[in-house]
């Protein structure tokens, strides 16, 4: 504590905590032990610590990892499913988790296909623990919205509104889980990134149809799956048009 | 002359909002004392100038505005916290969640100093006021409604000016504290809006009663609010319509180029930086 008046001068070099996140992604070992605070620190931070100990056998990098995404996702699901209350609280959970995790498995293929593509010379392991760290921190990005997402959800009623908040924040946190698999792909040694940005993209549909196969992941059904399969461009338009009657639809004041 | 106490040193550095003094002051271990002074700040300020927007009103809703707005600004702090603290980190501001916390409480704690600063005014301009329910009270709302909306705007660009240098110094690049400055600014207002919303009356319309919160204060949205009000001045488009769809299939696309701009600016590289 300075006991000063004023501070003292900032010395001319910036302090490590200070220093700028690099553009390019490191690949190096973990300075720190391997806790679960300094994982989350290094996801945020330096990712590339994290792609470093996963691949290295014994560490306990990617059980941490594939822990936090799992409890991460729970927690957002819950707090989604305060929306409609009743079977959601339990059901929101278990959809996101298990639709994130199905849609991480058949996507895997194409990634290392695609990585491959891109010239990246990485064993299936290796691959797998870039995933487990693009997943790790989308699910921890949605964990920071999930008290947004009460808020919302304890104060309004409208689907639509819920929805398209939820996937704002779905949008953002693949984003910035997307740009880490892309900087550690080319960290890795990847030549190019055209393939595994077509990959971005399908993963992203894959989500989105995810969202629409297990719905309702807002509001209530009679079933717990979905009695008519629907693409999920074809879902939004039919919600799109307000003449439709809403699929399942029970509003808060209705439940009351 | 005497030394000048350490609170009202920080206070001081607080308004100047002297970058390497606040950095300086975020890389210090956290005590009870700074962030006394910062809290202080807040409530001091906020309550102050809460008092004067509602005293027009009636006295008892300047307390309760005195109460609510101090309360307006943690409860957004308290539930962006968690995803400041990771988009900071993410962005390259290169603070703690802690630091990330202090950062948001000394920006909001200029703001408070700001429009605290401005209440004896504010409470001036009250007392010459024409009584509410009265023609000359209806046209001198109005005014009131535009002044205080400027001065919310003055404070609020200001402390974030603040804020942005003290990334920048914090960082040590420019780029980093532009971009954590727009997300934190995001998502701050996005949730402050909805927050103020819930906690609605501020201002204290004549015609409503005076009363802390308003029956059912979580009952809809401000977005929500916003759009109706839109709709109602246009004419005929309903909540939950194709048009409202559009409208947040817009709003997404633009935060989502938004996003992109921000992520992918390139940024020079430090002349001096090193591993830790």
């Amino acid at each position: 504590m300075n006991p000063e008046s004023t501070p003292p001068p900032v010395p001319q070099s910036p302090s490590p905590a200070s220093v700028a996140a690099p553009t390019v992604m490191k690949i190096e070992p973990m300075q720190v032990p391997v806790t679960f605070p300094n994982v989350i620190e290094a996801l945020l931070k330096h990712p590339g610590q994290l792609i470093h100990s996963s691949q290295q056998s014994g560490s306990g990098v990617p059980a941490r990892l594939a822990l936090g995404s799992l409890l991460c996702l729970t927690i957002f699901g819950l707090l989604l499913g305060t929306f409609s209350g009743g079977n959601q609280l339990w059901a929101a959970p278990l959809k996101i988790t298990v639709g994130m995790i199905v849609a991480v498995i058949i996507c895997f293929p194409s990634l290392y296909i695609f990585s491959a593509l891109d010239g990246l010379n990485a064993r299936v392991h290796q691959i797998a623990s870039i995933v487990l760290g693009m997943v790790a921190l989308t699910s921890l990005l949605l964990l920071g919205f999930a008290p947004v997402i009460w808020v919302f959800s304890s104060s309004t009623d409208s689907l639509g509104f819920m929805g398209f908040l939820v996937l704002g924040f779905w949008i953002i946190g693949l984003f910035f889980g997307t740009r880490l698999l892309t900087g550690a792909v080319s960290a890795l040694g990847s030549e190019t990134s055209g393939y595994l940005k077509i990959w971005v993209a399908i993963f992203t549909i894959v989500t989105l149809q995810m969202s629409t196969s297990l719905r309702p992941l807002i509001g209530t059904a009679d079933t717990f799956f979905p009695e008519k399969k629907k693409f999920f461009v074809q879902h939004w338009l039919y919600h799109l048009d307000a003449d439709n009657p809403p699929e399942g639809r029970v509003m808060k004041s209705e439940q009351k | 002359m005497p030394p000048e106490s350490r609170h009202l040193s920080r206070l001081r550095l607080l308004v100047r909002g002297e970058p390497v003094g606040l950095a300086e002051w975020l890389r210090q271990p956290l005590t009870r004392d700074s962030l006394l002074a910062l809290i202080v700040a807040i409530i001091g300020g906020c309550a102050l100038y809460g008092f004067g927007l509602g005293l027009w009103r009636a006295p008892l809703q300047g307390v309760f505005v005195a109460i609510k707005m101090p309360l307006l600004i943690f409860l957004t702090l308290l539930v962006n916290g968690l995803i400041n603290g990771m988009l900071g980190q993410l962005l390259g501001s290169g603070m703690s969640f802690r630091q990330t916390v202090v950062a948001c409480l000394m920006s909001f704690a200029i703001f408070s100093l700001i429009v605290g600063s401005f209440s004896p005014l504010i409470i001036a301009w009250v007392l010459d006021a024409p009584p509410p329910g009265t023609d000359e009270g209806s046209d001198w709302y109005r005014l009131f409604l535009l002044g205080n909306t400027a001065v919310i705007a003055f404070a609020g660009i200001v402390a974030n000016h603040k804020l942005l240098r003290l990334i920048q110094a914090f960082s040590g690049d420019t780029m980093a504290g532009w971009r954590t400055l727009i997300a934190w600014l995001a998502g701050n207002l996005f949730v402050g809006a909805q927050l103020s919303y819930i906690l609605r009356p501020f201002f204290g319309n004549p015609e409503l009663p005076v009363q802390f919160l308003r029956p059912n204060p979580l009952e809809g949205n401000f977005y929500e609010a916003v759009w109706s009000m839109t709709h109602a001045s246009l004419g005929g488009i309903d909540v939950g319509s194709g048009s409202f769809v559009v409208l947040m299939i817009l709003m997404l696309v633009i935060a989502c180029t938004v996003l992109w701009q921000i992520s992918f600016k390139p940024k020079p590289e430090p002349t001096h930086r090193h591993e830790p």
